[in-house]
């Protein structure tokens, strides 16, 4: 899911039932208090945030490059590799910026 | 005694919540803060998607008080959670420059109307140009009909004195009228 950084949902492929507009809130406050978190202990920015339950795995990642602010959220099972999470978390972001740039220069 | 306390200041994006924070606390306040993507843009740049945290040390012996700012949207209702225990009061505040004032604080207690029952509660007004009265009034008839009652104040979030004032109405509150939080106590 893409939410914007100020909570609301901007784009998502979701096969659970899970409430959006709350899964976008709480990503936003997540990646928020993250980086609060690090900026207070070690002046440091968030590269990614990974949270890991007994049969799930959530990381959240800022967009950066975008125009819109956004952050990505992705849901895994546990048995996925972190890895494979993370590239494809890369290859989504880039692809996202890229058609925001395709959009762009296409409106000019 | 090194008791902790902890306050919570609600209301609607824009009602003063940070500026609270930032006015009483003695350390540098913690916020949450990121850029607006909503019609909010018009009237501020950025809006709090977790909380402010902030903290004052209590006169003589008396422990520390925990300062919480939440977000004014209701779909961040679920930080509440995260301030819950040890709750000692809530300061509730009104944008009285905002058009929607009431609405703000009418949506605030409808989010928040079962955990503010159980609680001290303070209304503020902020942004007040000093003709707050009927804004008052209202507050107090929205109060009602969410079946609350509560002191209804105006502040300017700016000045720590004023925010003090506020405080001191809800420890007078919680002396007097509650006699204990009911939500438990952060030992």
């Amino acid at each position: 899911m893409f939410a914007l950084r100020d909570g609301r949902s901007y784009a998502e492929r979701c096969r659970s039932t899970l409430s959006i507009n709350k899964f976008a809130a709480m990503s936003s406050s997540l990646v928020a208090l993250s980086n609060s978190v690090l900026r207070e202990i070690a002046a440091d920015t968030l590269s990614y945030l990974l949270i890991e339950g007994e049969g799930h795995k959530l990381v959240l990642c800022k967009v950066t490059g975008s125009k819109s602010a956004l952050i990505l959220s992705i849901m895994a099972k546990h048995e996925i590799n972190l890895g494979l999470v993370l590239g494809l978390a890369k290859m989504c972001v880039k692809e996202v910026v890229e058609a925001e740039l395709s959009a762009s220069a296409a409106a000019q | 005694m090194n008791e902790i306390y902890k306050i919570v200041f609600m209301g609607a994006p824009g009602s003063g919540k940070t500026t609270c924070i930032a006015s009483l606390s003695e350390v540098p306040p913690i916020s949450t803060d990121v850029p607006c993507t909503d019609d909010l843009m018009a009237m501020k740049d950025t809006t709090t998607v977790a909380l402010d945290y902030g903290e004052l040390r209590l006169d003589g012996d008396n422990g520390r008080l925990l300062l919480y700012g939440l977000p004014g949207q209701s779909r961040f209702s679920y930080m509440f959670e995260v301030v819950r225990t040890g709750l000692f009061g809530a300061i509730l505040l009104v944008d009285a420059s905002s058009e929607d004032a009431i609405d703000g604080l009418s949506e605030t207690l409808e989010t928040y109307r079962d955990d503010l029952k159980a609680i001290p509660i303070v209304v503020a007004i902020n942004k007040s140009d000093g003709s707050s009265h009927a804004l008052g009034l209202r507050c107090q008839q929205e109060l009602h009909a969410h079946g609350l009652v509560a002191p209804v104040m105006t502040l300017d979030a700016r000045r720590r004195e004023d925010v003090v004032q506020v405080f001191e109405v809800l420890l007078t509150l919680l002396e007097f009228g509650f006699d204990h939080v009911k939500m438990g106590r952060t030992a």
